[in-house]
């Protein structure tokens, strides 16, 4: 069985790579308008289409297709946020219900306008490496590799540009922060889209490994909650952390439990908020 | 002008009454039809309501079907059962009660179909059901018919295929999805591959959400794996498991029991991996496809643009009961029907030869057995006939399966 563990580690760090990417857009909103964004799957999702149509349909190239999901869904997210919450942002149940409804909106118009079935693109860089005696594909480790660099990117964004530093501040109170001459709606409405965006990148990204349909949505927010809350709700750090140890625990566990590994992120859940209530890294 | 006006008078109420006997006379027979018309399984409801259509057509455009020496037009109420109990259990007692049917085709969802089977049983509604649920043909059922092969009658003829195409190959790893099927066929595979003198190295149950089956997979191909059996897996699931498989250099057979919407299947996994993988399913070029399929690809094609090869599997439906009723010669004793279905031995359906059977595994001969068709992905996508067996065959094999401890 141990001859198996780096197969599962690179696996689980694949995958955990992606719940990081899902999961720090979702901690984003949380951190600045303390909303639980259900409908941030349905807009991984959408990532995921753009990318079949424009790459696998009409032959625009891998990378531009990723940037015009995220640039095309972070204008659908500041729509949103412009039309659909802030209207109730001091009104955190009816955000809620918004959000359980954009899930439900987006999921049937997918439905009706994509069809049911799944969509998958050529892979982008065929053949595959050992290392360690475990297999990956080219595919798995540029996802990898894309996921990190843009991580890296978001962190430059939050601490070494203004409009960066105004979300952070907004997130830690949006009253001092309107008194220091930030913005807030539009640093809320920035911090909203820059969400949207990263949920269709990991979207756009998963899309040449897995696949795409209008039923990815749930399963992928699912695991993105669980990842915030074990990482700590509004920390991006704690996502990051979060998200690795829950890709890479699922995969180990199923070298030894199969049908049952589901169920030990939930069971890592629990664990960690008996003895941490607000997460690894949590403020909230 | 007066004489002509009364003519025109006299002509219109004539062809009003002519109209009005011939409507009085024309008897209509009201079918139900269960399955998704929304939701995730909708291409498949889709594709069974679009064949449903084309055969009630036919049957209309002959004047109807002939039964106890009287015409009757059929006319179809559909009913979206989205796929789950809840719908299927909504959609059965609009069915029964509401709209009174005697008949119901579908569903084909295993839930769906035990939840519709609370209102019907009782109401003595005969049922073309599918699924692949064990406990949806049982003797507590005599009313519902399972019209399409599940896994139980369908993979002997994988580990036939195995045996005379690839003698050498000893190992397999079995995966199913952690549900109520997957947990039945984790039981009946293993027996089914030692039959034909193969060891299971594997045989696991998996998330049914799971995306990332790489650690899995592995370890089948640690333990030796030479074939993998995907058993009942989601299309879906089915994707992913090929496509990493190949990832992890695996070329070998692999087979799966859900039938794959083969343009996608081929454009998700890629035309260079599919080589190697096994389905049910029919073959469409005229040497070995069922000569009654044909006509009814042909005009599914014309209607519709393409042919959706999941749809093979449902002429059976609306055939195997229109034969009954007439064989009974009544549209309203649903026992006397029942009777009669059962008595179809065997007869020739669009996909070959049909005949009941079950009663050794599910205490009831209510399963029908068809001829099964095994297809196979070539390296570029084609697909083509690799094994067909005759019903007979299916039901010795699953019998002697069964009966193995």
């Amino acid at each position: 069985m141990i001859q198996l563990l780096p197969q599962a580690l690179l696996s689980g760090l694949s995958v955990g790579m992606i719940y990081v990417l899902a999961a720090s857009g979702l901690t984003l909103v949380y951190g600045i308008m303390r909303l639980l964004n259900f409908a941030h799957g349905e807009l991984y999702m959408l990532g995921g289409y753009i990318v079949f149509f424009l790459f696998e349909e009409s032959g625009v190239p891998y990378v531009l297709s990723l940037l015009i999901s995220m640039v095309a869904v972070g204008f659908l997210g500041v729509a949103l946020e412009r039309f659909f919450f802030r209207p109730f942002r001091e009104e955190h149940d009816p955000s809620l219900m918004i959000a359980l409804g954009l899930l439900i909106l987006i999921s049937g118009a997918a439905l009706i306008a994509f069809g049911g079935g799944e969509r998958g693109v050529r892979s982008l860089l065929p053949g595959t490496v050992s290392i360690l005696r475990a297999k990956v594909s080219m595919d798995r480790l540029a996802v990898m590799a894309v996921a990190a660099a843009i991580m890296g990117a978001l962190y430059l964004f939050l601490y070494k540009t203004r409009a960066g530093r105004g979300i952070r501040a907004v997130s830690q109170d949006a009253g001092a922060a309107a008194m220091n001459g930030i913005d807030v709606d539009r640093t809320i409405a920035l911090g909203f889209g820059l969400s949207c965006a990263l949920a269709a990148a990991a979207g756009a990204l998963v899309t040449p490994i897995y696949f795409v349909s209008p039923f990815v949505g749930g399963p992928i927010v699912f695991k993105a909650l669980v990842v915030i809350a074990v990482g700590g709700m509004g920390s991006l750090l704690g996502a990051v952390i979060a998200g690795i140890i829950l890709g890479v625990v699922e995969s180990v566990s199923f070298m030894f439990i199969g049908g049952m590994a589901d169920a030990i992120g939930f069971l890592l859940l629990i664990l960690i908020l008996l003895f941490r209530p607000r997460g690894l890294m949590g403020r909230y | 002008m007066k004489r002509s006006m009364i003519a025109m008078v006299g002509v219109m109420i004539l062809s009003f009454v002519l109209a009005h006997r011939t409507s009085a006379a024309e008897k209509v027979l009201e079918i139900g039809w269960m399955s998704a018309l929304s939701g995730p399984a909708a291409e498949w409801g889709e594709a069974f309501k679009r064949i449903v259509d084309i055969q009630v057509e036919e049957y209309n455009a002959q004047g109807g079907i002939l039964v106890g020496g009287e015409r009757y037009k059929l006319k179809v109420i559909y009913e979206d059962d989205k796929f789950t109990a809840d719908g299927g259990r909504a959609a059965a007692e609009k069915l029964v009660y509401q709209d009174k049917v005697k008949f119901i085709l579908g569903s084909i969802s295993s839930s769906a179909v035990l939840a519709q089977q609370k209102i019907t049983e009782p109401n003595k509604v005969i049922c073309m059901i599918d699924g692949q649920a064990k406990d949806q043909v049982s003797p507590n059922a005599p009313y519902s018919f399972r019209c399409l092969t599940g896994f139980r009658e369908m993979t002997p003829a994988f580990g036939e295929l195995l045996k005379e195409r690839y003698p050498n190959l000893k190992k397999v790893a079995i995966l199913n999805p952690n549900n109520d099927v997957g947990l039945d066929n984790q039981g009946f595979a293993p027996k089914m591959y030692r039959y034909f003198g193969l060891d299971v190295v594997l045989n696991e149950l998996y998330p049914p959400a799971t995306k990332d089956f790489a650690t899995l997979l592995a370890k089948g191909l640690a333990a030796g794996a030479e074939v993998f059996d995907l058993g009942t897996s989601s299309v879906g699931s089915v994707f992913l498991m090929k496509k990493q498989l190949v990832e992890l250099g695996f070329t070998g057979p692999t087979m799966n029991t859900a039938s794959l919407p083969s343009e996608k299947f081929v454009q998700a996994v890629g035309a260079e991996n599919v080589g190697n993988h096994f389905v049910f399913g029919y073959a469409e070029d005229p040497e070995h496809a069922p000569p009654k399929l044909l006509p009814i690809i042909e005009k599914y094609k014309q209607k519709h643009g393409s042919w959706f090869p999941v749809a093979a599997r449902f002429p059976l439906f609306l055939d195997t009961l229109v034969r009954g009723i007439q064989a009974a010669g009544t549209v309203t004793d649903t026992a006397a029907i029942r009777d009669a279905i059962a008595k179809l031995q065997p007869f020739e359906s669009a996909v070959g030869m049909a005949m009941w059977g079950g009663k050794e595994t599910y205490g009831i001969d209510n399963q029908m057995y068809n001829t099964t068709q095994l297809l196979v992905y070539e390296r570029g996508g084609r697909q083509v006939f690799a094994k067909s067996i005759p019903p007979e065959r299916a039901k010795e094999l699953a019998t002697a399966i069964e009966g193995m401890k």
